[in-house]
């Protein structure tokens, strides 16, 4: 039988147990993927585009452990306007002027890469600027970049 | 209060405690994720519509893994990337947490005009913290008419 003086120390050593996991696991709510990354920035990254232009980036995500991590990638894009999330162009619907697509690529050396290709169409002669802005959730600290393909 | 229940009570959290101080920490990069491109190909001739699919990731190891599933398309042996077709949704919709173990995934891409008429092959990325092996993948492709 548990007498009471047991019954606390039980206690007391499976609560201490459990703060400390939830201290260094930093578990929120039901989810390990609690290591979230946005900027306070309107845009994160933007790109200028001439009528009939095509261009091509990858995005690189590096864990900052090195390890492999899990990553979840939100982002949006606006054209001609730095406030991205209160303008940003649907995914679909009419053909914007500059449209973007993408897909997301297998890891290369634990990092995680993702395709965009900007097309701007030959009709709008005007120069226009394209604003992204992203969200990133996971189980590391990141740092990320984008850089311009062939 | 029965002194039984407390005791049954007590051993349950006791075990709970236990459990969860040797399961493996996710913390800052210790979490071990295993990716790959799995062994497994479904295929689609490309037309002038939308394509959609699904994956399904089971697990043999009665433990619900995280996982993340990415269609990763070939034509002709070269992978695609988004200049020749792009993501229009992903959606995780379905975890059995009592079945089978299953994450599954859909999706819909929308190709090129140039790959018309092409075979595209879809094979999954696995993104995982299920380190077992054993593991069973499957999946279905069609176009959206």
């Amino acid at each position: 039988m548990i007498n009471r003086d047991t019954t606390a120390s039980v206690l007391k050593k499976c609560i201490e147990t459990l703060e400390q996991k939830q201290s260094v696991q930093k578990v929120d709510y039901t989810s390990i993927i609690t290591k979230k990354w946005t900027s306070q920035n309107q845009y994160d990254f933007s790109v200028d585009t001439t009528a009939g232009q095509i261009k091509k980036f990858i995005l690189t995500v590096n864990s900052v452990s090195g390890d492999k991590m899990l990553l979840t990638l939100d982002w949006w894009y606006s054209i001609n306007n730095a406030d991205v999330i209160n303008n940003f162009v649907f995914s679909q619907g009419s053909l914007p002027s500059v449209d973007v697509s993408f897909i997301e690529l297998p890891m290369s050396d634990n990092s995680y890469q993702f395709s965009f290709v900007l097309r701007h169409n030959q009709y709008d002669t005007d120069n226009l600027t394209s604003y992204f802005k992203f969200a990133f959730t996971g189980t590391d600290d990141i740092t990320w970049n984008m850089t311009e393909v062939a | 209060m029965r002194q039984e229940n407390i005791e049954t009570d007590i051993k349950y959290i006791q075990d709970e405690t236990l459990r969860l101080s040797t399961s493996q920490p996710f913390f800052n990069g210790q979490l071990k994720v295993n990716a790959f491109e799995a062994d497994y190909t479904c295929s689609v001739v490309a037309d002038r519509y939308d394509i959609w699919g699904v994956f399904n990731f089971i697990n043999p190891s009665q433990i619900l893994p995280f996982c993340r599933i990415v269609p990763v398309f070939y034509v002709n042996g070269v992978r695609l990337d988004a200049e020749r077709i792009t993501q229009l949704s992903a959606y995780r919709v379905k975890v059995l947490y009592e079945q089978s173990q299953q994450v599954a995934y859909e999706y819909r891409f929308r190709p090129n005009v140039d790959l018309v008429g092409q075979t595209i092959e879809i094979k999954p990325y696995i993104i995982t913290n299920d380190l077992t092996e054993g593991y069973t993948i499957n999946g279905s492709w069609g176009l959206l008419r």
